[in-house]
């Protein structure tokens, strides 16, 4: 069966629809909208619903062109929490 | 140069490295009832749905198009461009289970534009991979009023595409379903990067 298909039959159920609660409610609180954070090597921005949310992890970005950084971290810079190349400033 | 037999190839091995799968939405009855369904959580009016959008739910990917064929609304380069869209939704769904992530993205419009705009990421990292150019982020982020997204929302979702478009100049690209078209086309299709 598909998954939302699966998830909107699980509705009928109070445990179903607990689950799909827990889902959307959980989840990090944050206090101002558009804020953004490091959590390791994530980039997260506080969305519009005042939770912490995933923008990239910067672990995971590989270079696409000749000379460009290969390895990036998370860090705070005047921008705000973004990808930087590691080393960099 | 895309062929019409590069874009199928292209689609197969997407669907290899993603274990998903394709199917016509016109030819679904499930997708009739999920488009009633998104009308009636005011996320997207029916039609729009139907007959502009492709769809991911769950593995299974389904389009409004026939693969390679030669659409007006749907030319090969965007049928490539949103193989890669959709399979980033796969990676999600994957990576933060997926009855977590269908109940976020169908009940919060937040969360919603926050999933949109890492997938409109794989849009960008494509577009700019093959023209060196960074779409209009605004523009695109408005579209997600098409999805029930609020002006909050779509703000949100112009920022972390704003993010994302730092690293993509200085040629880093992080989702994963981009990387993987990125080698592919790289490997495969000669004359596709204009940049």
């Amino acid at each position: 069966m598909r998954p939302m298909i699966a998830l909107i039959l699980s509705c009928l159920t109070l445990h179903g629809l607990l689950c799909v609660v827990l889902a959307v409610g959980c989840g990090s609180p944050c206090l101002q909208v558009k804020t953004t954070r490091c959590n390791g090597s994530l980039v997260e921005l506080c969305g519009s619903n005042k939770k912490w949310q995933r923008v990239m992890d910067c672990a995971e970005v590989k270079a696409i062109r000749p000379g460009a950084p290969t390895t990036w971290t998370c860090a705070e810079t005047a921008k705000g929490c973004i990808c930087i190349p590691k080393g960099g400033k | 140069m895309l062929t019409a037999e590069l874009v199928k190839a292209f689609w197969a091995h997407m669907q290899n490295e993603f274990g998903s799968s394709v199917e016509q939405k016109n030819d679904s009855a499930l997708m009739e009832a999920v488009a009633g369904f998104l009308e009636m959580l005011s996320i997207q009016d029916k039609e729009t749905f139907l007959k502009d959008f492709v769809t991911t739910l769950g593995r299974t990917i389904y389009i409004p198009f026939e693969l390679g064929a030669d659409d007006p609304r749907w030319p090969l380069w965007n049928q490539v461009r949103v193989c890669v869209h959709e399979h980033q939704h796969i990676v999600q769904g994957e990576r933060e289970g997926w009855a977590v992530f269908d109940s976020r993205y169908l009940t919060s419009s937040s969360f919603r534009a926050g999933y949109e705009a890492e997938a409109y990421g794989c849009d960008m990292e494509m577009e700019w991979w093959h023209t060196g150019q960074i779409f209009d982020i605004a523009g695109r982020a408005a579209g997600l009023k098409a999805y029930g997204c609020s002006a909050e929302d779509i703000a949100q979702a112009e920022q972390a595409l704003t993010i994302r478009a730092g690293v993509l100049t200085q040629g880093g690209v992080s989702n994963l379903a981009s990387l993987e078209a990125i080698a592919w086309l790289e490997a495969n299709v000669t004359g596709l990067r204009i940049a």
